[in-house]
């Protein structure tokens, strides 16, 4: 499987930075890491899907509420890599067990600095995740903002 | 009888105040307290006016001696209320009730519940986002005003 991660990495390459972590089998319905938790390790779908949620005030009572998903290929948990450390979401396999491979930052951050042409790429993948979902939200926020001035001016 | 001066002005600025208020049921009751007090004021003054006539046109239609009691305690009694009237309507001018404005708008009235169940009402959440998500997907592929501002199927947005 080829990850967004590892855009533009050889295959050694690549294989060199996936032998940094481990496997993860995520249970249906369980949680792979919570808002607010230390982000310590960086994770990369290989099987199901990861569900990522925000609590929001529903009725009186806290729910998880759907942000995105993450389809196998695709990474979860870039906080890992971005100070403070903390992750700012929740992220939960959906209805079918999930797998991810686990990357420890401490070991990605020794592997840079061995290899960095490597790192290179890997930061310009990590800034591309980055860059899509700050241009999807500031997109979908404009959406939102446009709603509420139509609905206070009407 | 015509209201003094002063009176109707208030009286006009009243109207149409009540004219508003009395789309708010709430409101009724501020209504009420200040008709009644201008109907006190009224009614004294009525009364001062039967009294003034029993006692002076002495009409020929009454009983000897009824003119001559009555004129007088009507009067009186007239006197009396005007005067009670008077300082309720000057001193205590009757403050609208908190929130005027605001709470003008007349509650509706207790509907039965048709709140759809709470899982459903997450998933239409999710639904939305996940469309909201698609939409700004295009506009990211296709960067255009139309695309930005395009509507979705959502509840929520329609």
């Amino acid at each position: 499987m080829r990850h967004d991660f590892l855009n533009g990495l050889s295959s050694v390459e690549a294989e060199q930075a996936l032998s940094l972590g481990t496997r993860v089998i995520v249970p249906s319905e369980t949680s792979l890491f919570k808002l607010g938790d230390t982000a310590d390790r960086l994770f990369l779908v290989e099987r199901g899907r990861i569900k990522l949620t925000l609590p929001m005030w529903v009725r009186g009572r806290e729910e998880n509420i759907f942000v995105e998903e993450r389809c196998p290929g695709q990474a979860v948990g870039w906080s890992a890599l971005i100070p403070p450390y903390r992750f700012t979401l929740t992220a939960t396999a959906t209805l079918h067990d999930a797998e991810v491979t686990a990357l420890p930052r401490e070991a990605l951050l020794k592997h840079f600095a061995a290899n960095p042409v490597g790192g290179y790429k890997i930061a310009l993948n990590l800034a591309v995740v980055i860059g899509h979902r700050l241009q999807l939200f500031q997109t979908m926020w404009l959406r939102e903002m446009q709603r509420t001035v139509e609905s206070r001016s009407a | 009888m015509d209201v003094p001066g002063a009176f109707k002005g208030e009286q006009d600025d009243f109207s149409a105040l009540a004219a508003r208020m009395s789309l708010n049921p709430a409101s009724r009751d501020f209504k009420e307290l200040v008709m009644r007090r201008y109907n006190m004021l009224l009614t004294g003054l009525l009364m001062i006016g039967a009294g003034v006539y029993l006692f002076f046109a002495r009409p020929q239609i009454l009983s000897l001696g009824f003119d001559e009691l009555a004129g007088p305690f009507l009067w009186c009694v007239g006197i009396a209320v005007a005067c009670a009237a008077v300082p309720l309507l000057v001193l205590r001018t009757p403050v609208p009730p908190t929130g005027f404005f605001t709470d003008s708008v007349a509650k509706p009235p207790a509907m039965p519940s048709r709140q759809v169940p709470m899982e459903v009402l997450l998933l239409q959440i999710e639904n939305h986002v996940r469309l909201e998500q698609a939409a700004a997907e295009s506009f990211l592929k296709f960067p255009t005003h139309d695309q930005l501002h395009s509507k979705t199927p959502s509840p929520f947005v329609n």
